[in-house]
């Protein structure tokens, strides 16, 4: 059984001995490399590390999951341009709009909280790009 | 490390200085013990002459890349699922078109993949009864499978309207809960629809070092949904239906279920 919980994966996921979920996850897109790193810990029995590298990373999924619920992708198309995968920070129907400033600068708290921001350089000049738009310079 | 003003609830603004990456590999080298799908993202092209609200224009590039990424990292691609923006701003054809690809790559280097399959494109206002809706799930999953695809079945728009009875639709034509995973869709809100849950249908194969094997095998499925299809070679169980049926266990195969959230 696949758990699709954003908010309780990383438990759900280790289980409790006897059970466990596999996982199928929007906040596996915007997570991928500390979810992988968790995982492969986890092959390993070391549940301490799996949890370590998780854990902070579940305030985030509640984050960007947070509703309403829908505007999720926001937050993962986000994350992927703050890390590299693409160059804009444009959505398919123009759902780059849907999530307040506040909201975006929160994720961006959370994701370097998580260890996430893969070059932090480039994400802090992007972030600051997306605030200079915003008015916030 | 850089320093970035963030602005704060209270409109002031800090200076917030970033704590250095963790560094995660780029790729997994060992087998894992879980199967983890990431439902992935598209990338929209930028530079495309199209409006954004009206047409998808997708960068396909950028887009299979981000899946070599997640495939790099030994996960598996959960494809043109709502993450995807299926339902919102995607279409049925360019998903069926993302499928294709997204299908071709997998292949090619062995990557895991499955797809979501729906209804979306039934207007939920022109369904007329469970046939349309049932009608509609077949065209998708056959055009997946015809393209080798594994299904995730997604929740229905359709049969949530037609099981709150809405457009005079009376609520025995829709005898079953249904499945999916569209997270916060206020189009599924309704008592008989879970956002986040998958729970149609749902025996699933998965091929796991030592050959395909049956992980999961749960859920119901209606006869005449299933009967064109393989029935479920391992065993067979009463279904734990919430509308009371008990019928013997017949499956799409490879499908998945997802747990509610």
């Amino acid at each position: 059984m696949y758990t699709g919980d954003d908010f309780n994966y990383a438990e759900l996921i280790a289980g409790d001995g006897q059970h466990h979920s596999d996982a199928l996850l929007g906040i596996f897109d915007a997570i991928a490399p500390a979810a992988a790193s968790a995982l492969a810990h986890l092959a390993e029995g070391d549940e301490a590390a799996f949890h370590d590298i998780l854990a902070p990373t579940v305030p985030l999924s509640r984050h960007i999951f947070k509703a309403p619920t829908r505007f999720y992708k926001t937050g993962v198309v986000f994350m992927a341009y703050l890390n590299g995968h693409q160059d804009h920070f444009t959505m398919v129907g123009g759902q780059e709009s849907t999530r307040s400033t506040l909201h975006l600068a929160e994720l961006f708290r959370l994701a370097d909280k998580a260890g996430l921001l893969s070059d932090p350089d480039r994400a802090a000049r992007r972030m600051a790009a997306l605030l200079a738009v915003r008015g916030i310079s | 490390m850089p320093t970035i003003r963030l602005p704060r609830p209270d409109r002031s603004i800090e200076s917030y200085t970033l704590a250095p990456p963790r560094g995660f590999p780029a790729r997994t080298e060992r087998p894992l013990t879980r199967i983890a799908f990431a439902a992935a993202h598209m990338v929209a092209d930028p530079l495309a002459e199209a409006d954004p609200w009206l047409a998808p224009a997708i960068d396909w590039d950028r887009t299979i890349a981000f899946r070599e990424h997640l495939w790099d990292l030994g996960l598996g691609v959960a494809e043109a699922m709502d993450t995807a923006q299926r339902g919102m701003g995607l279409d049925w054809p360019t998903s069926l078109e993302l499928i294709r690809r997204s299908q071709s790559t997998a292949k090619a280097r062995g990557g895991v993949i499955a797809c979501g399959a729906g209804t979306d494109h039934l207007p939920p206002e022109n369904a007329r009864g469970i046939d349309d809706v049932i009608r509609a799930y077949e065209e998708q999953v056959e055009a997946i499978e015809a393209l080798d695809g594994r299904i995730i079945l997604m929740a229905s728009r359709a049969l949530a309207r037609g099981r709150q009875g809405a457009g005079g639709l009376r609520p025995r034509l829709w005898p079953h809960p249904v499945a999916g995973s569209p997270s916060g869709d206020p189009a599924l809100a309704g008592r008989h629809v879970r956002p986040g849950a998958g729970r149609l249908l749902g025996h699933q194969r998965h091929r796991r070092g030592d050959g395909h094997r049956a992980v999961d095998h749960r859920r119901f499925s209606r006869p005449r949904w299933t009967a064109s299809r393989s029935r479920c070679s391992t065993r067979t169980r009463r279904s734990s239906c919430g509308g009371g049926f008990r019928t013997p266990c017949a499956c799409i195969r490879g499908t998945i279920s997802i747990t509610p959230s």
